[in-house]
């Protein structure tokens, strides 16, 4: 179960996009044979995902670490999030002390005529 | 002989869109309405152009031409028909061709249509889609000719690549490219628009109309994208988040909120600058797309070439168009006003919230695919941004969004009323209560996130199908005046409801495969079985087959339950020995909108062998929701204003017959 959880998040180098959980290459078999040998020889997790990054590099994680310049990845979402909200508030507040007249000159005048002839009726 | 008719024709294409660029352009501008009136049917001419000279492709494909280099390294005499036509479109050129071949249809259909807008508006958007064919025409000539010949002559093709060689490369290519160059046409309206006209309700509907087209396609060639990756890859998965993956991604998301601030557009003339900027954002998505996927640049099993000298071009196209046309926003988008005002509580108002979560979205998935492209190029280190990240972000942003859902349509226009909108939505939260408790009784409390995805999905479904019971009457209408309301519902009512609908039967499907499915990957003998949801599947053993172009081990299953034998399912190995690649062929076995997913692994020894077998329940139903949400689009178009014109036409056509 610990073996999977872990190969989960190791991404075959050979196939490119697909873990070596479901991979079918040998590079991932390998890979899974190794993480089953270190789970019995009593690493823990974090220790064998250390040990795979060192010899493969940090590419082979498919989720990118939580720190350093990937924090700007993890936070992106959020950002524009925010921004877009506090975007909004001004503009609403904006419009709100926005005093547009409600009609434009042609229409004020077209109602008058229409009002008269109301009126007048 | 005949192959070089179809590069000459591509070039003739290619000068008539120069003409097209320029000419009606300089009509425009020094009012010359001759040069202007030119437009259209060159708009058609190109076509015909460009669509023959594809023929000719195809032509040499058919026949097995191996005196072009394009066929000779896609291609293979005893290939079946079906993929030696599918093939054109397999490899960088031939995919180009046809971009382009899509195109300059799409010209010119609006060539054709485009007969009660301004004349010099819609030769504008015909000049700006000659701009972008122009681009892609001179890119396929000068580096990406498919024509080229070969000397001396091949004597056989190299054959497709294997796992191409299925009957979803016939078309999940051809709708994708629909959808993604459908949005040219908004984007050459938007472009239209700030340089000369108004940003108006009918600017709004014809945006509208061209996005719901191209956005249905795009759906349909999503959704076949995801099935055919489904079976073909074998890995069990609908949606890996690989980078191609996401370049469609991004401009469908960024075209569902195209075709919602459309409509405020259209019937309250607001949102006019956000949705101009919006037409112009998802085309160029759909460019990056092109991009991404063309230049080589990504891993991915999509990318047929690698040459950078390729990417480069694109590279420079991609920036021209989107610079282009984000600098002339930046320039009009100031004098555009928008004049419906409201309350944040309305209609508009929930567009907005869909929009901002949709786009936010959209950069999540933007940066999540550029970011190790752009770490690389900076500091050279490698990273990978794989499933995790996108699933931790997606989701998140994906919740409130369809949480809002079913509110959309029930609040009013400029100023609404959440608490009656909550009121009318309160049969819906109880059905969703009700799926959530029952989820999480019949899972004994283990599984409160998949309770509350399948809550979510019901609350999406029932709130959709609200919306019908209030449109036809009060409750205690009587039953035949609501069948009455129900036939003469507008096609726009009918395109939210079965949009949102597919939404809830699509996340229903995303939510039951992750909670319920069962994975298995066992080593098996003949005669052994292995007990998988409730039922046992048998191994039969396996025969050896001869296809056209390849040879095959056929592995037999039988699906049985308390001895009863219910289903048969094969798989296979195919070994392609032109290339000496091997496939696999998953057995599906269907039970109702449920799978069985057999896909063979390595062999043991000589009757063993491993296996990897999924149960998928209700796995159909995510395609099924792309399907829903495809008719909800072709039920909005069916939508009376967009026929506006027609009867008055009609009219006048019976007219001139009374006078004869």
């Amino acid at each position: 179960m610990r073996a999977r959880a872990i190969a989960l998040q190791l991404r075959c180098l050979v196939c490119r996009n697909e873990t070596i959980s479901s991979s079918q290459a040998a590079l991932a078999r390998d890979l899974r044979l190794l993480i089953r040998e270190l789970l019995c020889s009593g690493n823990s997790d974090k220790q064998i995902i250390d040990f795979i990054v060192e010899r493969y590099g940090e590419y082979i994680l498919l989720q990118p670490p939580f720190e350093g310049p990937a924090l700007i990845l993890w936070f992106f979402p959020l950002f524009v999030l925010i921004s877009s909200i506090v975007y909004l508030i001004l503009a609403v507040k904006v419009r709100k002390s926005d005093t547009l007249p409600l009609l434009t000159q042609k229409e004020t005048e077209r109602i008058k005529i229409l009002m008269q002839d109301c009126n007048s009726r | 002989m005949f192959v070089e008719l179809g590069h000459f024709l591509l070039i003739l294409a290619l000068a008539l869109s120069l003409y097209q660029a320029i000419v009606p352009l300089a009509g425009v501008f020094f009012n010359d309405s001759r040069s202007v009136a030119t437009a259209r049917p060159v708009a058609g001419l190109i076509f015909i152009l460009v669509a023959l000279s594809f023929c000719v492709l195809i032509h040499a494909y058919i026949i097995s031409d191996f005196s072009v280099l394009n066929v000779v390294l896609n291609s293979h005499s005893e290939q079946p028909l079906l993929f030696k036509i599918s093939g054109v479109w397999g490899n960088h050129e031939g995919s180009m061709l046809l971009w382009v071949l899509i195109l300059t249809f799409f010209s010119a259909i609006f060539a054709f249509f485009s007969k009660n807008l301004p004349r010099n508006l819609g030769a504008l958007v015909l000049v700006c889609q000659s701009f972008i064919a122009v681009a892609f025409l001179a890119f396929i000539l000068f580096t990406s000719n498919p024509f080229q010949r070969l000397e001396p002559p091949g004597l056989q093709g190299r054959d497709l690549n294997p796992i191409l060689q299925d009957i979803g490369l016939s078309l999940h290519p051809p709708m994708l490219y629909l959808g993604y160059v459908g949005f040219s046409i908004c984007f050459s309206f938007a472009v239209a628009t700030l340089l000369d006209g108004c940003v108006d309700a009918c600017f709004g509907r014809l945006v509208r109309l061209w996005a719901v087209i191209s956005w249905i396609f795009l759906t349909g060639g999503i959704t076949m994208g995801s099935y055919w990756a489904y079976y073909e890859l074998g890995w069990g998965g609908y949606w890996f988040w690989d980078p191609v993956e996401n370049a469609s991604l991004m401009p469908w998301l960024s075209g569902v909120a195209l075709l919602h601030s459309a409509i405020v557009l259209e019937k309250r003339s607001s949102l006019k600058i956000w949705t101009v900027l919006l037409a112009i954002i998802t085309f160029s998505l759909s460019l990056l797309g092109t991009f991404l996927v063309r230049s080589g640049i990504l891993i991915s099993v999509h990318n047929f070439a690698v040459d950078s000298m390729r990417g480069i071009v694109i590279l420079c196209i991609l920036a021209f168009f989107i610079g282009g046309a984000l600098l002339l926003f930046a320039f009009r988008a100031p004098m555009i006003r928008n004049s419906g005002l409201f309350h944040p509580i309305s209609r508009e108002g929930a567009i907005i919230f869909n929009n901002m979560f949709l786009m936010t979205t959209v950069a999540t998935v933007l940066i999540g695919t550029l970011y190790p492209l752009l770490l690389e190029v900076l500091t050279g280190t490698k990273i990978s941004v794989g499933a995790p990240f996108f699933n931790w972000t997606f989701c998140p942003l994906m919740l409130p969004l369809l949480l809002i859902v079913p509110f959309g349509p029930l609040l009013t226009w400029k100023r609404g009323d959440i608490a009656i909108a909550a009121e009318r939505l309160l049969l819906s939260f109880a059905v969703a209560l009700a799926v959530l408790a029952f989820v999480l009784y019949i899972t004994e409390g283990q599984m409160v996130l998949a309770a509350a995805g399948f809550g979510l999905a019901f609350w999406v479904i029932v709130g959709a199908l609200t919306d019908i019971f209030i449109r036809t009457g009060i409750p205690g209408t009587c039953w035949t005046l609501r069948w009455k309301r129900f036939r003469q519902l507008p096609g726009a009512f009918w395109g939210t409801a079965f949009a949102h609908v597919g939404l809830g039967i699509t996340l229903f499907g995303m939510i039951a495969v992750t909670t319920f499915g069962e994975e298995y990957t066992i080593n098996i003998k003949k005669g052994d079985s292995i007990a998988i949801a409730g039922r046992k599947i048998n191994f039969d053993g396996y025969e050896v087959y001869n296809g056209p172009n390849y040879d095959e081990h056929r592995l037999h299953f039988t699906l049985t339950e308390e001895n009863h034998q219910i289903g048969h399912v094969m798989t296979s190995r195919r070994f392609f020995p032109s290339q000496s690649v091997q496939t696999t062929e998953t057995g599906l076995l269907w039970d109702g909108l449920s799978q069985y997913y057999i896909v063979p692994g390595d062999y043991i020894d000589n009757n063993g062998m491993i296996i990897h077998i999924w149960w998928k329940p209700q796995v159909l139903c995510i395609w099924l929701g792309g399907f829903f949400m495809m008719a909800g689009g072709v039920f909005s178009l069916t939508d009376k204003r967009f026929r506006i014109g027609v009867l008055k036409r009609k009219r006048q056509r019976v007219y001139n017959r009374s006078l004869k």
